[in-house]
């Protein structure tokens, strides 16, 4: 019981930030949401002591689930009427400033519009490079390996993930140039 | 937006760079433009024609979105409109005005504060 509220902490430390990448990503709050909700309950079923950085697992599991559900619902996209915008968020009252900081990477509506323009996985080697700072071809090579076949999206990848995902945790603490 | 309402066209120009544009999501539920607007000539006309033909119905309020201040239009009291400006500091390159419903439902959700702030800055 212990060991699962441990776990809860730890997501709950990096949740608003899962948000803002799943949302960057996704364009919409309602998809936003059930990717972080689908990362939580990986992370609770994930065999933790293959992890090194939680936060690198989790935002990489964020991204991979990102891409899946953006490539599976393109074909709506295509055809949805006029130009299309992400759905905004609206105030920030009810945001601690520790929340307001972590939100504050952009998540301008013109920023958004521009990553709109970038295919999956280019938007998640960007953002990734703005989570980690790590530099773009690293990131982007790491995106492109995440292509898995639509729907094939399980343990043997999850695994995959965590030692990639501790790549990005290294590069990380190594003040990454 | 005052200068909208008041049909002062000069003054909604010089708000707006030369090749501002306007982006419109309606979804294809709501009338919307359904291409983007260049120009600021064009713009600053569909502002004026929209206020007009609102006039009385419209109410607008400043708030948040996505972190940057935006403005939020209701239509005889229901959101209406959520619009964001991208702009260098001095005038407006783009506009991104949000329409669709579907996308809107954030500002009913949005908490006692806000909605303390509506109804006092809302103007009739």
């Amino acid at each position: 019981m212990a060991y699962s509220r441990e776990r809860n902490a730890v997501f709950e430390q990096v949740r608003n930030r899962l948000f803002a990448v799943a949302y960057r990503m996704m364009g919409t709050k309602a998809d936003a949401e059930d990717i972080v909700q689908e990362a939580y309950l990986r992370w609770h079923q994930a065999d933790i002591d293959e992890v090194r950085s939680p936060e690198a697992w989790l935002v990489s599991v964020v991204t991979r689930l990102s891409i899946d559900r953006l490539r599976r619902t393109s074909v709506e996209r295509g055809k949805y009427i006029g130009p299309w915008l992400p759905e905004p968020l609206f105030g920030n009252a009810a945001r601690s400033p520790e929340e307001e900081l972590e939100l504050a990477s952009d998540l301008s509506l013109a920023f958004m519009v521009v990553l709109e323009r970038l295919a999956p996985v280019e938007r998640a080697a960007f953002l990734l490079h703005d989570v980690f700072d790590c530099p773009i071809p690293r990131s982007l090579a790491f995106c492109e390996r995440a292509k898995p076949p639509a729907g094939r999206w399980c343990t043997e990848q999850e695994n995959a993930c965590a030692v990639n995902a501790s790549d990005f945790a290294s590069t990380k603490e190594n003040g990454a140039s | 937006m005052a200068a909208a309402n008041a049909g002062d066209e000069l003054t909604l120009l010089a708000l707006f760079k030369e090749d501002a544009t306007l982006t419109s999501d309606g979804g294809g539920v709501v009338p919307a433009a359904r291409k983007v607007v260049h120009g600021r000539a064009r713009i600053a006309r569909l502002f004026l024609v929209l206020a007009r033909k609102l006039r009385g119905r419209l109410t607008q309020t400043i708030l948040p979105i996505n972190g940057e201040p935006g403005l939020v239009s209701f239509l005889d009291g229901a959101p209406f409109s959520a619009t964001s400006f991208e702009t260098d500091g001095t005038s407006i390159l783009a506009v991104y005005n949000v329409l669709n419903p579907e996308k809107l439902k954030g500002i009913g959700q949005l908490g006692g504060k806000f909605k303390a702030d509506l109804a006092s800055s809302a103007t009739p």
